[in-house]
């Protein structure tokens, strides 16, 4: 299992507060919609160019098995050569979680049976399911990618 | 091209491309590869998905592959062109809505698409190539065409 961050990003995607780490957040902008991809993966809806490079956009709700309407944020995580954009519906805040913190509050049911939810954490009153980005990152760049 | 072991985007000296319409999208081919432009006849009935059209060449029959099959793309009706190529031996057109232009001036810029991105056969998706004029998906037709899909399209001729 991935360590857990200290600092995490907190976001709202639908109805459900979410997190990741913040050292593996690259960037926030405004959405845009993905550029078509042929036989796109289900996991995800295209790609957008950041810089020099082709980023692929995940289909998160879908990932998670959950519902989200139209998002207004797109978040640039993981690294320049190997990254993702994930859709968020509001940036909530940047929290320092204490490490007792996390695992305070029961994980949803609805994210009991996927791998890319590994934790709750609670800041404030605010309880938010924290994403495993190293399995986010494995859905499009799977280790024997990463093999030089 | 190269463009498979870059990790990044980067500027690069034109390499001459054949960009093309296929569907909504616009895909270049190595223009090193493409051999001429045909325009295609339909068939009807189509023998196979992969097939629905030949092309004529100094009297002989080429098979059409579909591109928009082996894409995802719908399949138009009708007339189109093709590009001429030869891959694994087989000299074939790929279907192709219209073609847009070449890109031989200017620098260039690729960078990979991870190919867990797409359910394409590895490799057949090289790159994302741009320029000023916009997008393009780089597609090695070796990589997107197998052995197996040419022989079911020779035999389905």
């Amino acid at each position: 299992m991935t360590e857990l961050s200290l600092t995490q990003l907190v976001f709202r995607l639908g109805g459900y507060t979410l997190a990741l780490p913040a050292e593996k957040v690259l960037s926030i902008a405004d959405w845009e919609a993905p550029r078509r991809l042929p036989r796109r993966a289900p996991h995800v809806s295209g790609y957008l160019r950041i810089g020099s490079s082709a980023v692929p956009v995940l289909e998160l709700p879908a990932l998670l098995g959950i519902r989200a309407g139209e998002p207004r944020y797109r978040i640039h995580a993981g690294t320049a050569e190997e990254g993702l954009l994930l859709p968020a519906t509001e940036i909530l805040a940047v929290r320092q979680v204490p490490l007792e913190d996390f695992g305070r509050s029961a994980l949803l049911p609805e994210f009991a049976a996927t791998p890319y939810i590994h934790a709750m954490g609670i800041a404030g009153s605010q309880a938010f399911a924290v994403l495993n980005t190293d399995a986010l990152l494995a859905t499009l760049h799977p280790q024997e990618d990463l093999v030089p | 091209m190269t463009a498979t072991t870059q990790r990044r985007g980067h500027d690069r000296p034109a390499e001459a491309l054949l960009l093309a319409q296929v569907g909504a999208l616009a895909i270049a081919v190595p223009y090193a590869a493409v051999q001429g432009v045909l325009n295609t006849e339909p068939l009807d009935p189509a023998p196979s998905p992969k097939l629905r059209a030949i092309a004529r060449r100094k009297g002989d029959v080429v098979p059409v592959l579909c591109t928009h099959e082996f894409l995802g793309e719908p399949a138009p009706a009708g007339r189109g062109e093709a590009i001429l190529v030869t891959l694994h031996g087989v000299e074939l057109g790929l279907a192709v809505d219209r073609i847009l232009r070449t890109t031989a001036d200017g620098a260039l810029r690729l960078a990979p698409i991870p190919a867990a991105a797409t359910e394409l056969p590895p490799g057949a998706l090289a790159a994302l190539a741009w320029n000023e004029e916009g997008d393009a998906l780089l597609v090695d037709p070796h990589r997107l065409v197998s052995e197996e899909d040419l022989a079911e399209v020779v035999a389905a001729l």
